[in-house]
């Protein structure tokens, strides 16, 4: 009899709280029945219920036949877009933190190589296991809460016209080219985040780096960090949609553009504030003797120029590209 | 290659598992508990697995097709199935959808 405790709470465990119970007087109920039809009135022996319960066949499969909802995490309809997603995310985390990690190497070279070499790829794993799971979570959710009530009618509603057109070839945008982008803004999330001392003028001495002249003041960057974090997503946000549309069309030209201002927006704050550059930088450079003493103009304006300069070229990049995406979208609207 | 018995039998069961569900409703027109049922499609030579038979009661349940009620029979507590008013009408247009099938397919395979 503790047999068949067993099995009905293999069964049970599985299924939902509020179905266990009657499920499980059922399923005791439909033992029953089959001992009496096997031995009748006769007290049944360990073998018969042995031999009930296999043709009962295997708990996790009988409670999956009761369980009617989906038992899985990310569904088939949806597992090619995971994977995908998955690969670019796996690649940029791991490029990001492997670039990331080199850099420090040369520029602050390790006690021990053993152990940096231990870090480096300890930095990677952990860096991939976060990106996986990030992934796989939002997957699971739209997966469990919004997937069915979005596509579900989008798949019963299909119908031919709603083929995309085959795209011109110049119209297409390449995948590579939006997962170069997404690669780099996380490159560059990383490093703004545990290394921006490294975003500097490298001194060498006789083919020796000697040191580092920071561009930024360190301390403001912190203090800026969440806004340099919200520019770079925009980026990322921009090259999804160039992934996810996959050619040029108007709606991408306006969402490139209008993303594009706001991140320029965004770009103005950030280097228009005094802070954000390093006070000292043209006092340290100055320090080190390996500046050209024939230089026409002194540092000091040559500072002021770039960092003025600075934000005009990010400007007129960030325009530049609104512009083109606007021209492609129209050109490839119109037939 | 395949041993062709094994290919017969496994397209065979792919043919009766879309009969379930008609067979299943065939019987319920008088009240009955699982078991029995198992039994009477038994004696008309269609053999059900329990472990299939149970969720799919409970499915045709939720879908309105039966309904069921726990009774007492035996001294034992046993729920019994039976079609509802919406799951006679499913029965019967079942049935003639079936009788259609069954004339198409001896057209075909005759």
């Amino acid at each position: 009899m503790e047999m068949i405790d067993r099995y009905v709470y293999a069964v049970t465990k599985r299924l939902p709280q509020k179905q266990r119970e009657d499920i499980e007087k059922e399923l005791r109920s439909l033992i029953d029945d089959m001992i009496m039809e096997r031995c009748g009135i006769n007290p049944p022996r360990d073998k018969d219920i042995e031999i009930i319960l296999t043709e009962l066949g295997n708990p996790s499969k009988l409670a999956a036949k009761y369980r009617d909802d989906n038992n899985y995490l990310i569904g088939p309809e949806h597992f090619d877009s995971y994977i995908f997603i998955l690969r670019i995310v796996m690649a940029a985390v791991a490029f990001g933190i492997a670039v990331g990690k080199i850099v420090e190497f040369f520029v602050d070279p390790p006690a021990l190589v053993i152990q940096a070499i231990g870090e480096f790829f300890a930095a990677i794993i952990s860096g991939a296991f976060q990106g996986f799971a990030w992934v796989t979570i939002i997957f699971a959710l739209s997966e469990r809460y919004a997937y069915h009530k979005i596509s579900g009618l989008n798949l019963n509603k299909w119908s031919v016209s709603d083929l995309p057109e085959i795209p011109q070839k110049e119209q297409r945008i390449k995948p590579s080219e939006a997962i170069v982008g997404i690669v780099f803004s996380v490159l560059f999330i990383i490093i703004f985040n545990f290394s921006s001392q490294l975003i500097g003028v490298y001194n060498f001495v006789g083919g020796k780096l000697v040191s580092i002249t920071p561009i930024f003041s360190e301390q403001d960057l912190k203090n800026f960090l969440p806004l340099i974090i919200v520019i770079f997503c925009l980026s990322i946000l921009k090259e999804c949609l160039k992934l996810i549309i996959g050619k040029w069309n108007l709606t991408l030209g306006i969402a490139t553009a209008a993303i594009n201002i706001i991140s320029l927006i965004f770009c103005i704050v950030l280097f228009t504030s005094p802070t954000i550059w390093n006070s000292n930088f043209v006092n340290e450079l100055n320090a080190l003797t390996i500046v050209p003493q024939d230089l026409d103009i002194s540092l000091d304006v040559l500072w002021q120029n770039v960092t003025n300069g600075f934000i005009l070229l990010i400007a007129f990049g960030l325009i530049l590209d609104s512009v083109v995406s606007i021209i492609k979208g129209i050109k490839y609207s119109i037939k | 290659m395949a041993d062709i018995n094994e290919l017969v039998s496994g397209l065979v069961l792919e043919l009766r598992r879309g009969t379930l569900i008609l067979s299943v409703l065939s019987q319920l027109g008088t009240p009955q508990y699982g078991y029995s049922l198992v039994q009477k499609l038994e004696e008309n030579g269609i053999q059900i697995d329990v472990g299939t038979l149970y969720p799919l009661l409970r499915r045709l349940e939720k879908q309105g097709i039966l309904e069921s009620s726990w009774e007492l029979a035996d001294t034992r507590p046993r729920r019994y199935y039976f079609l509802s008013n919406t799951g006679k009408e499913v029965y019967s247009r079942m049935c003639d959808e079936w009788h259609k099938m069954v004339a198409s397919m001896n057209n075909l395979i005759d």
